[in-house]
Order: structure tokens, then C-alpha cells, then sequence
């Protein structure tokens, strides 16, 4: 352990060195004196990256590398891009007046180019964007929000005066990007435009261009999911470890399953058998209503929604699976478990015994047959009226 | 008579959409609005199972899916209800269900306030509108927000709402957490917006109420009085509402108020030039949201103004931003009063993929009368429709003797600010509309 975190130590420092050799995005600020402005005191700072060290896996010697990083990504520009979405995972990134640390740092870098907040619009946004592209050509970093519908020459999605194809848009924009990250499940994995019969041939981002794209899935995705992956970006100064589905294994590395806080009634055969009654009052597991936690990876659980207040399976209802490859397709109905479906149908004719690492599908194997077990294990246990 | 065409983009409306204006001695004559996205969210529904539809129609919209979600279960409740299944809804079911989605308006109103609409009066004035107060503001939305998340676990897109009820089970903790943050709602609007007190803002009758308090309303209307703009964006003068939550009521408004209204006169029709529908009811345009709600309710305060400005901006505006305390003084009474240990679901005796038959769901959604109707057959969708608020504002005439809703109000105007603030206070939103 020692050893790693030594050799990524030097890493850091390299990466952090160059870092501070570019240009300010603005000249006449820093994140250290946005900071200041919003009266964010240094050891409110250093709280948020110890929290943000332990979130990333790293050991909490890394804390102080983690918050220098943290005040450097006022070097790296970033562009978001709209697609074929409905804003949800702007909106869920949303900014507030005594802003948690991550969306005021992303306030500040999020420079040029957001279309539903930025301040410019008209001729003079679309000017904006190609400016942007040309001044910060090979340092920028692309988020994308939406899919990317390719049906009827791109012409489902048309942006700006000039009639750009949103195909076009994220192709021209990829060309000058130092990293493409992929927001939300939409941008992702093609999303719910996508699902069948998929009327405008949406596309994952992935497929539309051809350089390395990193997916940060979610329907919405957790804001902590994307700023985290930006300060990885900035760490590492590469691609951090993805699973199968190009999704940074430090967020999405576990499932659902494997973090909920009812997993213990699952393990003990506690289950909900309908809305309302006893069980769902004792807080039991979801699995019998639809809960799709076993077939999914994300830190739901952990990170929770809405500055950490509450999460789906907190609230009652199972997890949908919004983080999974073509969930619109292969996680309904969303009411009823999987177990209810015959394995060979799910995943294309993959079945059960995949997991994400392998081959994609992200089924469990013993566990597949566990949780039929524990399910029929319950079935003698009548609901109370 | 010199006629030319301009064409505009108008964006951050979540999306955007080209204003093609025609302008005639320097004042617009007419005007086209087309959008330019699509991503066929009715033909993926159909197909799958009926109560999927609660999962999927949320994601049309990042603002306002709560109210998608509402709709949606509106009409699968309304299947039941057409094949003679009567659903036994708790008080405690329908309370929930209707101060998520008041919070979830309450948020939306804000933004539009704060990011959208004071920016362009201050523009007027020469002056930029201070950061920090928009942040004050997305503070409020946010908590508002928070009170959506800590009973249905998170927005935006959460799945709280099934047919029969809720799923989640509250206790007081839940309560007055979110009592807590709606009393920080209340104290904003009370602190920035009309420095009074909220019983007195919500029994504010007249101009001369508004007047008396100092505040962003008061400044607001002050900089369209003195720029001239408080007759302009006028309208057709005819107001609609399908949507029965909370403090709405359902019915029309041209001149007097008539509660009469059925979905069988709603007709949608596509054009050729955008990927947006026009919606009429008895072949007219009408206007929805906030301000034809209030006139649809006899508020009272609406009442007053309407004899003086009618539908001009100015209205379109106050009524808009007085929802707000409405909403959110209905959430915290509701709070006040919610009875945690009634059932939050009551199964349905009979399984929806029994069922074969239709359904049609209202509800109000923050920009206005948002329409789902749904056909099941066999367990699967076989058909669903969505008719959103923004495409009854924003429609395109088809005949050549009446303008749109849209259209009529930006008839006159003469320059890029006055089409910008009467355009945006319809408060529009693009991917809804193209769905």
C-alpha cells in the first residue's frame, strides 16, 4: 500500500506541475479567491477534500494533493454540450447560493458553454462556442449531455443559426478535446430516445465519435459522480480505471446491492411484498417490488440526492436501473423483480451468470439463484392486511 | 408597407427554438416558432408494460418530470376508474402527491424569476442583475427541491407515485424536515420578493397592495411601468386550465368563467415545419399556466389587475411570481396538517394488465395544463399521448384570420428586449414540447 501510494504521489506532482504552468482561465480569478468571495474558509475547504480524497479511494495522506488539484481546475476549460435530453442532469447539478464546494468549483470552469445557464445567447453563444473550441484547442474538456440522435442525417437534432447537426456539433467539438466525458446515461448509452423502437436512431456518444469517451451514467447522474470524475481527470492526467462500460470503477465499481442499507433484510428474507404494508414500514428490501439494485452499479446508496437528503430505495420505490446499458429496454417492467423473467431472455441472451467486468451484462452468478432462494424463502410469509 | 422576416434563436428554454418574426413598419406583424428537436417519446412508450409509463414519461422533462409523473398516474387511475374499478386514494396519498409536485412548480418560478426574467427588466434599466441574489433564489429552489427528495427520493425523476397511492412511508421526521425547508422557501419569498408578511401577500387584492411593500415584485413592476411595457404582450384574452391540484381549479376563462371543459375538444395538429404540435380547444388558441389559473380560481387579485392591464406581461408576470407564496403557503398548511398513520397505498383490487381500456390524465404542471391520455390492452401500452403547456403557448396559426397564442402577444412590439421579455415570461421549454 505504501509503495502505491508513493509512485501516485509522484504521478500527482508531475501532473499538478504542468498544471500550474498554464494560464488562468481568467485572469483575475482563482478558484482560491472565489473562495474567499463566497467566505468558504480554508478549513471548510480541506473538510470537503478529505471527503472527496475518500470518495476518489485514495488515503487521506493524498488530502492536501486532492485540494491543490481541486483550486487548479480553474486551468481546464470545459465545454457541456446538449443534446437529445430533457436537462435533467443539469438540473441535478444544480448550483446553490451557499454552494457545496463541488458546484462552486465547477461553477467557475464551466466556462464558455452550457446552454441552459450560461449568460450569452443568440448568435453571440453559438460565436462563443466556436471561440472556445479555437482558444483552448487540445486543453478543454467536453461533457455532453443527451444522445446523439443520427436518424434522418442527424436532422432530429439541429442547433443554432447555422442549422449544425448535434452529430456534427460533437464530432467538431471532440476534435480539439483533451478528455470527453459522457453525462448521464443518455450521453452514455444512447438513453431513453434510444429505447426501443428508437424513433430517431439515437447513439451513445461513444459510437457517434471515435475517441475515448468516459461514461458517467445516471438518470440523473449524482453530482458528486461528475465532479469527482473531473478531479480524477485532473489527478491522473488520464483515464481512470473504467469497467467494461467505460464507467470510472471508483464510483460505479460496486452494485447497488452491494452498498444499500437494506441489504441485511435482504440477506435475513425480509422482503416488501406490496406498497404500504408492514414490511415496507420497516424499512425491508425492495427486491419483490421491482428493486433492481442486484443488476446495477452505481453509489446511489452512499451519495445519495439532493445534498445527500434522500435516495429512490430510501423513499420506497426499487431501484430502476438508470445507470445500466439499455435499462429502458431490459430493467422493466420496473415493478416486478428480474427473477420473474426467464434468465436466458435478459441481456440479450447473455443471462444471469454475467458480470460487468466480463462481458458487460451486469448480472450476478451465485447470487443470481440467491435471490430467487430468498424470494421463495419469503412466499410463505402472507402480507398482513 | 415594407415587410421583412427575421429569424431568431432563442435558447436556455431547456433546448431552444427559431422565432421567425415578420416585421411591418417596424412592428412584428406575425411570427412562426419552430423547434428543431425530437426524440419520439410516444412511440417508445407503446409497446411496454402500462405502468412503465411512470418511469419513462418523467424523463421528457429535467424541470418539470414531477408533473410528467402526475399526469401518468392520472391516467392509469382513470383506466381503472373507465372499467369500473373504483381506487381508493388516502388523504395522506393525495396530500403528498400534491406538495411535491406545488414544491416542484415553487422551484421552477424561481429560476425562471431569477435567472430569466429579472436579468431582461434590468436590462432595461441599463444595470446587471446581482449575483449574488440569484444564488439566494436557486438556494430556495433548492430547498424546495429538497422536500420533492425526502419523500420521493430524489428529483429530479423519482418514481414515488403508482396507481392506488405512494410508496413512501413518512414519519414526522420526514415532516418537519420538510416543514423546515418550505418555512426557508416562505422566509425568501418574504425577505426578497414582497417584504411582508406571507398571510398578507397571499390576501393582497389589488396594484395598490403590491405597491405598499418594497421588494423584487414591487421593483419589477415599477421598471415595466416606466418603460412602457405593461400593455404590451397581450394576448387573446383566453384562458384554460385542465389540471385539479391543490389551489387549481379546472375550467376556461373568456370574459367570464366557465368549469365546463372536456378533453373532447382538444385537438392536436402537426405542421410540416416543426417538430412541435399545435393544441387548440374548439379550434381557438387559449394561454395556460399561472396566470390562467389564477383567472380560471377568481382570484381576486387577478380580477383586479385584469380590469386595468387584461393579459398584458405585466400580469402574466405578477400572477407568475405570486404563485410562488400560494404554493408554497398550500405546502406548509399541508404539512401542518398531513396524518402520517393513514395507508400511503391501497392495492388496486384487480392487476393493471387485466385491464383493457382507456385513460386521460391531468394535471398542472408549472407552465400549465399538462394532458396524457393512454390506451392498454393486453398488459401493454397500446397507445399514449402527451399534450404538454408549452404547446398551447406556443402554437402556429394555420388559418389566416387568427394569430396563436404566442403570436398575438408579440403583435406590435418593436424591438429585441420587448420580444425577449414577452416571449420568455410564457416561460417555455423545448423538450417538452418536441417529446
Amino acid at each position: 500500500m505504501h509503495k502505491r501510494d508513493e509512485s501516485l504521489k509522484k504521478i500527482f506532482s508531475q501532473r499538478l506541475k504542468k498544471l500550474e504552468e498554464l494560464p488562468q482561465i481568467d485572469e483575475n480569478k482563482s478558484i482560491s479567491s472565489i473562495l474567499d468571495e463566497e467566505g468558504i474558509s480554508r478549513r471548510d475547504f480541506m473538510k470537503w477534500a478529505g471527503a472527496m480524497t475518500a470518495f476518489l479511494g485514495l488515503s487521506s495522506t493524498f488530502t492536501p494533493t486532492v485540494a491543490k488539484a481541486a483550486k487548479l481546475a480553474d486551468r481546464l476549460p470545459v465545454i457541456w454540450l446538449h443534446m437529445a435530453e430533457c436537462t435533467g442532469c443539469s438540473e441535478s447539478l444544480i448550483r446553490t447560493a451557499t454552494p457545496t464546494i463541488d458546484s462552486l468549483i465547477f461553477d467557475y470552469i464551466s466556462l464558455d458553454y452550457h446552454e441552459t445557464i450560461m449568460a450569452a445567447a443568440g448568435w453571440q453563444a453559438e460565436e462563443n462556442l466556436e471561440n472556445s473550441i479555437k482558444k483552448y484547442k487540445g486543453r478543454y474538456i467536453m461533457m455532453t449531455e443527451g444522445g446523439i440522435p443520427t436518424g434522418n442525417g442527424g436532422n432530429f437534432l439541429t442547433i443554432g443559426g447555422h442549422g449544425k447537426t448535434g452529430e456534427d456539433i460533437v464530432r467538431d467539438t471532440a476534435e480539439g478535446a483533451a478528455a470527453i466525458f459522457a453525462i448521464g446515461t443518455c450521453s452514455s448509452f444512447g438513453g431513453i430516445q434510444a429505447a426501443n423502437p428508437n424513433p430517431t436512431s439515437a447513439m451513445p456518444l461513444s459510437k457517434v465519435i471515435n475517441k475515448p469517451v468516459i461514461n458517467v451514467p445516471g438518470c440523473p447522474p449524482s453530482a458528486k459522480n461528475i465532479v469527482g470524475t473531473l478531479l480524477h481527470f485532473i489527478l491522473f492526467g488520464t483515464l481512470p480505471a473504467l469497467d467494461a462500460f467505460n464507467r470510472p470503477k471508483w464510483a460505479y465499481g460496486h452494485r447497488i446491492h452491494d452498498l444499500c442499507y437494506r441489504r441485511g433484510h435482504f440477506d435475513a428474507g425480509e422482503f416488501v411484498e406490496q406498497f404500504g404494508d408492514e414490511n415496507a414500514k420497516n424499512g425491508y428490501c425492495l427486491y419483490k417490488v421491482g428493486c433492481k439494485g442486484p443488476y446495477t452499479f452505481n453509489n446511489c446508496g452512499t451519495q445519495r440526492f439532493n445534498q445527500h437528503t434522500s435516495w429512490p430505495i430510501q423513499a420506497g420505490h426499487g431501484c430502476i436501473g438508470c445507470s445500466e446499458p439499455d435499462f429502458w429496454d431490459t430493467m422493466g417492467p420496473y415493478e416486478e423483480p428480474v427473477a420473474d423473467h426467464l434468465y436466458e431472455s435478459v441481456f440479450g441472451g447473455l443471462g444471469a451468470d454475467a458480470t460487468a467486468d466480463k462481458i458487460g451484462a451486469g448480472l450476478l452468478t451465485v447470487t443470481a439463484i440467491g435471490i430467487a432462494a430468498h424470494a421463495a424463502i419469503s412466499t410463505v410469509k402472507k402480507p398482513k392486511e | 408597407m415594407s415587410l421583412s422576416v427575421t429569424k431568431e434563436i432563442i435558447e436556455k428554454i431547456e433546448g431552444e427554438a427559431q422565432l421567425e418574426l415578420e416585421w411591418q413598419n417596424g412592428k412584428v406583424k406575425n411570427s412562426k416558432v419552430k423547434f428543431f428537436s425530437y426524440r419520439g417519446m410516444e412511440e417508445i412508450i407503446q409497446g411496454r408494460h402500462p405502468l412503465d409509463a411512470l418511469v419513462l414519461t418523467p424523463r421528457v422533462c429535467g424541470i418539470c418530470g414531477h408533473a410528467q409523473l402526475m399526469a401518468t398516474v392520472h391516467a392509469l387511475e382513470d383506466v381503472y376508474r373507465n372499467c369500473g374499478i373504483k381506487l381508493e386514494l388516502s388523504q395522506k396519498a393525495k396530500a403528498l402527491r400534491d406538495l411535491t409536485l406545488d414544491c416542484e412548480i415553487i422551484q421552477n418560478h424561481l429560476k425562471w424569476y431569477f435567472f430569466i426574467i429579472l436579468p431582461i427588466l434590468y436590462r432595461f434599466e441599463g444595470k446587471i442583475f446581482p449575483k449574488d441574489k440569484t444564488f439566494k433564489a436557486l438556494n430556495a429552489a433548492v430547498k424546495a427541491n429538497k422536500i420533492i427528495a425526502t419523500f420521493a427520493g430524489q428529483w429530479p425523476h423519482n418514481s414515488y407515485m403508482i396507481p392506488g397511492g405512494v410508496v413512501c412511508d413518512p414519519t414526522y421526521v420526514e415532516v418537519y424536515q420538510a416543514k423546515s425547508y418550505i418555512d426557508e422557501v416562505i422566509s425568501f419569498f418574504e425577505e426578497e420578493i414582497v417584504k411582508s408578511d406571507i398571510e398578507s401577500i397571499i390576501h393582497m387584492k389589488n396594484m395598490k397592495d403590491l405597491l405598499q411593500n418594497d421588494g423584487f415584485l414591487k421593483e419589477s413592476i415599477e421598471i415595466m411601468q416606466s418603460n412602457d411595457l405593461s400593455h404590451l404582450g397581450k394576448s387573446h384574452d383566453r384562458f384554460i386550465a385542465f389540471g385539479e391540484n391543490s389551489i387549481f381549479e379546472r375550467g376556461k376563462a373568456i370574459k367570464t368563467v366557465a368549469k365546463g371543459v372536456h378533453q373532447r375538444y382538444i385537438k392536436e395538429e402537426s405542421l410540416d415545419f416543426t417538430y412541435a404540435k399545435n393544441v387548440t380547444y374548439n379550434g381557438k388558441f387559449y394561454e395556460v399556466g399561472p396566470l390562467a389559473r389564477a383567472m380560471i380560481a377568481s382570484n381576486p387579485l387577478a380580477k383586479s389587475l385584469h380590469r386595468a392591464y387584461k393579459d398584458s406581461v405585466l400580469n402574466r408576470i405578477i400572477l407568475k411570481v405570486m404563485e410562488i407564496a400560494y404554493l408554497a403557503y398550500q405546502v406548509r398548511e399541508t404539512l401542518q396538517s398531513i396524518d402520517i398513520s393513514e395507508k400511503s397505498f391501497i392495492k388496486p383490487k384487480v392487476k393493471i394488465e387485466t385491464l383493457e381500456s382507456e385513460g386521460d390524465g391531468f394535471t398542472e404542471a408549472a407552465r400549465g395544463s399538462l394532458y396524457h391520455s393512454i390506451k392498454v390492452k393486453e398488459g401493454k401500452i397500446e397507445f399514449y399521448n402527451i399534450i404538454t403547456p408549452t404547446q398551447w403557448n406556443l402554437g402556429n396559426a394555420t388559418k389566416e384570420d387568427e394569430l396563436s397564442t404566442i403570436s398575438q402577444a408579440l403583435k406590435g412590439l418593436k424591438n429585441e428586449n420587448e420580444i425577449s421579455l414577452i416571449f420568455r415570461s410564457f416561460d417555455e421549454c423545448s423538450v417538452c414540447t418536441t417529446h
